[in-house]
């Protein structure tokens, strides 16, 4: 039982003041001289017992009566059909809060039903008790409260939109916090708040979760009495899935190599040839590979027309129990030549690298002085290289750089004790005699700027000699040196990539001027950025994706919405891949005790099942109390009527 | 005249004296007086009052036998009258602490006024009247006498009276009872709260004296309606304790025990030939005695 006011009960301890009463009474008793007191005595002997539980039931019966009265104002509120309430309390609204995010779209290995449809089925359930009660919808994507006047027409056109599926994340706390802060403003009384969700635990713990559990967490403890907060977990997984995304999409010349990633669920119902369709610019073309592990990288070869510069495919698997990981889409644009630029603050170095940098008709790469250290400038080149100090600013102006898709080499600082990177910094210089000096043991010898070269014979990188050091602290190591320490590193930030080296090419330092380890580490880089297509990739349901109005669909035309849908959108002349977000292929849930924990304070979600919905009606049950009241006081005037005898004198 | 002597005769009720001075209070009982008076005599007198025929035994008084049915049947026959006396009235007052109860007028201030009003009653027809203050220590006892200057000597004494201590009713009126050594009457006024059978062994103890008893029980209107509505500490006047309650929770048993008082010593009373009036301190002396006239006059007995 719980109270719509429970503020009121405290109103309980007025209960009390019929006892206050008779004792203060007691203790106020006056005095009176009495000559027939042998009449007192023998009277109170022979009707004390009576008199006494006829006294205390009275005083029984009006603290009770008191207290009905106040419960019976604090509003109490059964759980289920409660037998004795006369009235059915319908909460002013019913919140019904969807997760549609991709994975909502897998089916059951039983039903060809998808997790949001029964989530839909679930909703008009848990509806059906409260027909006067407000309806609000509440969707994952564009995370707007919606009235919506009728059950019925949920499925209607009109609010297609907000129920049909989609190829996007959620983030589930975002989006309930969104709903709290919605039903204060309009300052909701009574409400039911259900959340349909497949418990995808990205979806639910994110970095940002922490901070908007807890205020989730504050608000339920607020308004615990009048909101309550139940979640419909659909985390039944289907035991085989097999989804597809795209890691990168390299260009060299006519040939396109996107790098795709195949995740499938049970290795043992899908042993053996999968057959896969590939798509450049709606041409077929069909695949088939064999999958050795749980996670296989493939990457097919697609033959681009010499009259085509931009263009667009996709990768697609054949029908499981979720169609929304079974595609993805990619685009690519014409070849450009990398653009590079030096800045180092020893000018010897910089002629170095620059040296090192240049291009295929011997050009060295550009300078970039203090003076051009602008956003706009850095923008315009694909491959930075850098060495020696930086400032803040400079540091952010990189940064950007970096996520923005740049990719940025860099090589320590000569200072003992420079200002770093605010995304890397290095150790202390170490150095050693020239005679011991520092070498390299171990390396990658694949995949990377320092695999073998097309003949198979190995870079040389066990000649260098180096006398500094200075160990970069980031990234994952592509070299070590023989005290497994990190000679060269690498790490993504953003959508770009950052090489930092250990020492410099400089005779103190190392044997790295001598060019057979700097030179093809730098033109390998090189390649890489200018392999990679530069044409954007955006996510389905991101804000970026939610900013675009005007767009046309190319692989599926007039159909689908960027916001919403996966797929080749061709904006502003520009082709544009939406994919669904890689966080929806993870398989690992949010159980309903984790939830309870991160929300310490909230009382405890209830986890409901699909078939329990129909008992969550709550009835008021203030009537029972008042009747009650009556009952006790019709009871203390009955044992404060006289006595028979009393009347007959 | 000192103002003093003249406020106690204010105990003389003069509306009382008004209405009932007019016809003689008679006692129902022959009564053994020193003089000629209103009241039956257990003994044969010179009354007008026939009372009945006796045969003459030698050596009588032959001024007393009957001619007349000595000449009808020849044999001797003596003519009695009823002899008519005074009688002796033994006011007995309770003055224990209990009869300082009431209100506007306590039950001792009753028991005076009644008391000096009887006495001026009884002495006016000729009676004579003694008095008996009913307490533990101090207590006064004047010789029934009848003098008109008695009236005096009982307002000095009921004067200063003060009600105080512990009752000795009973044992007082059976001390009374052995001290008179004619049949008399004894007017008991007290609230008679003791023990029933205390009361009415001394009531029998009187009555088996021959003497004619009467009982006036003297209440007042609280006792008798006991109509309180909050918690009372009721003190008891004679030192008998306290006990603090809710009246109204008890009340109905309150009553119900003192009307079983009373109606005991009333049937007592009815069994024994006493004459019992409960009286409510609220009515007046003159109604009180007014009872009292309507049950002892000529012809009731």
């Amino acid at each position: 039982m719980t109270f719509i006011q429970p503020f009121v009960l405290w109103g309980l301890l007025l209960a009390l003041t019929p006892l206050i009463i008779h004792l203060l009474n007691l203790l106020r008793h006056r005095s009176q001289p009495w000559a027939a007191t042998q009449f007192l005595f023998q009277a109170r002997k022979s009707s004390s017992r009576m008199s006494k539980i006829k006294r205390w039931l009275t005083l029984l019966f009006r603290i009770l009566a008191l207290s009905c009265i106040t419960i019976a104002i604090a509003r109490p509120i059964s759980s289920g059909d409660f037998f004795l309430s006369f009235s059915s309390q319908n909460p002013e609204v019913l919140v019904c809060i969807l997760d549609r995010s991709a994975s909502m779209e897998t089916n059951s290995e039983t039903s060809s039903i998808s997790k949001r449809e029964r989530a839909l089925g679930a909703f008009r359930e848990f509806l059906a008790p409260w027909p006067e009660s407000k309806i609000v919808l509440v969707e994952s994507v564009f995370e707007e409260p919606c009235f919506i006047p009728n059950l019925e027409e949920i499925n209607e056109r009109i609010y297609e939109h907000l129920v049909e599926g989609s190829e996007t994340a959620a983030s589930l706390p975002r989006t309930i916090l969104k709903t709290l802060n919605w039903m204060e403003e309009t300052q909701v009384g009574s409400a039911e708040v259900l959340i349909a969700s497949d418990m995808q635990k990205s979806n639910w713990i994110k970095e940002e979760s922490t901070d908007l559990l807890s205020r989730i967490d504050r608000i339920l403890q607020e308004k615990k009495d009048l909101w309550t907060l139940k979640v419909i977990p659909f985390n039944s997984a289907p035991s085989y899935n097999l989804s597809v995304q795209i890691e990168e999409v390299r260009r060299n010349g006519e040939t396109l190599k996107p790098s795709v990633i195949l995740n499938h669920k049970s290795l043992s119902k899908q042993s053996g040839k999968i057959d896969i369709k590939g798509r450049i610019n709606g041409e077929d073309l069909p695949f088939s590979i064999e999958l050795k592990s749980k996670r296989t990288k493939w990457s097919p070869e697609f033959k681009l027309n010499q009259n085509k510069k931009l263009g667009w495919g996709s990768i697609e698997l054949k029908n499981d129990f979720c169609n929304s990981d079974n595609r993805c889409f990619f685009t690519y644009n014409k070849l450009s030549s990398s653009s590079v630029a030096v800045r180092a603050s020893n000018p010897e170095i910089g002629v170095i690298l620059r040296s090192a940098a240049q291009d295929k008709d011997g050009k060295p790469a550009d300078y970039l002085s203090r003076q051009n250290l602008n956003g706009e400038k850095v923008s315009s080149f694909k491959v930075i290289i850098h060495q020696g100090e930086v400032t803040e600013s400079d540091s952010e102006i990189f940064e950007d750089f970096v996520k923005n898709g740049g990719t940025l080499v860099l090589f320590p600082s000569e200072q003992s004790n420079p200002i770093d990177f605010s995304f890397l910094n290095w150790n202390r210089v170490e150095e050693e005699e020239e005679i011991d000096h520092y070498s390299v043991r171990d390396w990658s010898k694949e995949n990377n700027i320092l695999e073998n070269f097309a003949d198979g014979s190995a870079l040389p990188l066990d000649y260098l000699s180096i006398y500094k050091r200075r160990i970069p602290n980031q990234g994952e190591a592509l070299a070590y040196y023989r005290d497994g320490k990190t000679f060269l590193s690498k790490f993504t930030l953003g959508n770009g990539l950052v090489y930092a080296f250990s020492t410099l090419p400089l005779d103190s330092w190392s044997s790295l001027k001598d060019g057979f380890i700097l030179v093809p580490s730098i033109q390998r880089i090189m390649e890489d950025s200018s392999s990679l297509s530069s044409s954007k990739g955006i996510i389905c349901g991101s804000e970026e994706s939610k900013q675009i109005f005007e767009y046309e669909c190319i692989d599926q035309p007039g159909q689908k919405i960027p916001s919403l849908n996966a797929g080749i959108y061709n904006v502003n002349g520009q082709l544009i891949a939406v994919n669904r977000p890689n966080t929806e292929n993870d398989t690992e849930t949010v159980s309903l005790s984790e939830l309870d924990s991160l929300l310490p304070n909230t009382e405890p979600i209830e986890k409901i099942n699909a078939n329990q919905l129909s008992s969550l009606k709550r009835s008021e049950i203030w009537t029972i109390f008042l009747f009650l009241c009556l009952v006790f006081l019709l009871g203390e005037a009955i044992l404060g009527l006289p006595s028979k005898s009393r009347v007959k004198k | 005249m000192p103002k003093r002597q003249n406020s106690y005769f204010s105990y003389l009720d003069q509306d009382a004296l008004s209405e009932v001075s007019g016809e003689p209070l008679l006692s129902p009982f022959p009564m053994e007086g020193s003089v000629s008076g209103h009241h039956r005599s257990p003994h044969k007198g010179s009354s007008v009052e026939f009372a009945e025929y006796r045969e003459y035994t030698p050596g009588e008084d032959p001024k007393r036998m009957d001619w007349r049915v000595y000449a009808r049947s020849d044999r001797y026959y003596l003519k009695e009258f009823e002899a008519e006396t005074n009688l002796r009235c033994h006011l007995s007052i309770d003055c224990s602490a209990s009869m300082n109860f009431g209100e506007p007028i306590n039950k001792m201030e009753y028991a005076k006024k009644l008391g000096a009003t009887l006495s001026y009653l009884f002495l006016c027809q000729g009676d004579a009247v003694g008095l008996h203050t009913l307490k533990k220590k101090n207590s006064v006892t004047l010789p029934a006498k009848r003098t008109p200057a008695q009236v005096q000597e009982i307002l000095e004494v009921l004067g200063p009276l003060r009600a105080h201590g512990k009752t000795t009713l009973s044992q007082s009126l059976h001390e009374i009872a052995e001290s008179a050594r004619m049949r008399g009457l004894v007017v008991i006024i007290s609230d008679f709260f003791e023990d029933i059978t205390d009361i009415t062994d001394a009531i029998t103890h009187l009555r088996d004296r021959k003497h004619d008893v009467i009982l006036f029980h003297l209440l007042d209107q609280s006792e008798l309606d006991f109509t309180f509505d909050r918690p009372i500490r009721f003190v008891d006047l004679e030192g008998d304790g306290s006990i603090i309650t809710e009246p109204s929770l008890i009340r109905d048993e309150y009553l119900s025990r003192l009307d079983q008082h009373i109606d005991s010593i009333r049937a007592h009373c009815l069994g024994c030939e006493a004459s019992y009036f409960n009286i409510n301190t609220s009515q007046s002396v003159s109604e009180t005695l007014d009872m009292l006239k309507k049950s002892h006059r000529r012809g009731v007995s």
